[in-house]
């Protein structure tokens, strides 16, 4: 029923292996208020993003073979779809400035070489297995390896979940800040009552 | 992709959807920002002496057999009804619930879908797993096996027991005497999630065995590439 053969190879050929376990701690707790987010998503509604798991032309040839891995085994615009604001330059300044230059301190990144999503996630929609291609990033700084971010924006809600390798984050409170380091597979669901809202940052360490 | 309704402003609290019976029989805390709680005592032991990887092979082949997960949940606008596959369950306790996740919400047909095996479907397994209960009256008690493929997700909520009532035909099901056990089939994989309260399960071994408590708020969740199995009795108490 389902042929996984495709993907479990995408993941053999790169050495993912859940016997090897990877640690992974809080890197920080930024300060905020949650509200400014949602209210930033309420405002820009008709401005979102909103995509599926799906190939696309701009996507580095690692991203469109993962999508196309995932729509193969059953992932599509009904259980992945997520709206996402900031690949819009006023987007993510405005962002930028929501979170503020204390916070940046603290997680250490450059606020000026810096890109911020708001990612929103509707309940039994999740975010597939898959590591990141940073490709956003790349287009406007270049290709230098950024350091990313996951920063959950509200606090926990039953049904909520995040996946580094072999770690369950879960359980957390507004502001807590995980690094997803390079190439490290990671996935994320939700399949509780209430949308999830996240910041992937994606910067340069000041 | 439009919304059939509004995102809501202020927070759906899921409590007040669970049947009254359930939350003054089973109290429980009802906060998920709560960090001092024992959500996580339900586990039991790691039910050893059973061949764990035989039923997950055995199951996956049955599922093939039809290809078509028999089980998914989905609200009928048309004629405002909760529908689990093509049953109404309109008069089932699980209604309210349901109405959060399926009319209030986005959960839907395309991605609550799962594999059921129950009962006497299991064939030759049917007897031993039954008698892993001994516990449990043997003519009111069900067996079902899920198979969780990836994208889908069973939706967070309490056990109300709808599917047992409508097994045993009883107008009314009597939670002070009611109870289910889980066990996951295959190990811990990328994706596979699974909450029970505010306990968020990882790293299972296939045979963990947990008790469901009935009034805790759980689910789970499959954003991985492999199906995820989990087998459940649910019964009447000796």
């Amino acid at each position: 029923m389902l042929d996984n053969q495709y993907f479990r190879k995408y993941l053999a050929d790169r050495d993912v292996d859940l016997s090897k376990h990877l640690d992974i701690a809080k890197h920080c707790k930024l300060e905020f208020d949650p509200e400014d987010f949602i209210t930033f998503a309420e405002k820009y509604r008709d401005k979102a993003v909103v995509k599926s798991w799906h190939p696309r032309p701009f996507l580095g040839t690692m991203g469109n073979e993962q999508a196309i891995n995932a729509n193969w085994i059953g992932y599509n615009k009904h259980n992945t779809t997520e709206s996402n604001w900031g690949l819009d330059p006023a987007h993510n300044k405005e962002l930028i400035d929501i979170i503020g230059a204390h916070n940046f301190e603290t997680m250490g990144i450059d606020p000026a070489r810096v890109l911020v999503r708001l990612l929103e996630y509707m309940p039994g929609h999740c975010l597939p297995l898959h590591s990141d291609g940073l490709e956003g990033f790349n287009k406007l700084y270049g290709d230098i390896q950024p350091t990313r971010l996951f920063v959950a924006v509200d606090d926990w809600d039953w049904g909520h979940v995040l996946q580094l390798h072999d770690n369950v984050i879960s359980n957390w409170s507004s502001g807590d800040t995980y690094l997803i380091p390079p190439n490290v597979f990671h996935a994320s669901a939700n399949f509780g009552i209430a949308p999830k809202y996240t910041l992937t940052i994606t910067g340069v360490r000041t | 992709m439009k919304l059939n309704h509004k995102i809501h402003e202020q927070r759906l609290d899921p409590k007040q959807a669970v049947p009254t019976e359930i939350l003054e029989q089973y109290p429980w805390h009802w906060d998920p920002m709560k960090k001092d709680h024992d959500d996580a005592s339900c586990f039991m032991y790691n039910l050893k002496d059973f061949d764990w990887k035989a039923l997950g092979d055995w199951a996956i082949k049955k599922c093939n057999e039809h290809l078509t997960p028999q089980k998914y949940w989905w609200y009928d606008e048309e004629n405002e009804a909760v529908m689990h596959a093509n049953d109404n369950v309109n008069n089932m306790p699980i209604k309210k619930q349901a109405l959060l996740a399926l009319k209030h919400n986005t959960h839907n047909e395309h991605n609550s879908q799962y594999f059921k095996i129950a009962n006497e479907e299991f064939g030759e397994y049917y007897e031993p797993l039954k008698k892993l209960f001994p516990n449990l009256k043997e003519d009111k008690m069900g067996i079902s096996l899920f198979v969780q493929p990836p994208g889908h997700t069973i939706w967070s909520h309490t056990d109300t027991y709808s599917s047992f009532i409508r097994r045993t035909g009883e107008a009314k099901a009597d939670y002070t005497v009611l109870r289910r056990y889980m066990a996951f089939v295959r190990d811990w994989d990328f994706g596979h999630f699974f909450h029970y309260g505010n306990h968020c399960f990882n790293q299972w071994q296939a045979g963990d065995l947990w008790d469901l408590k009935p009034g805790i708020y759980h689910g789970s969740a499959n954003a991985g590439i492999n199906p995820k199995i989990t087998i459940h009795w649910s019964g009447e108490l000796k």
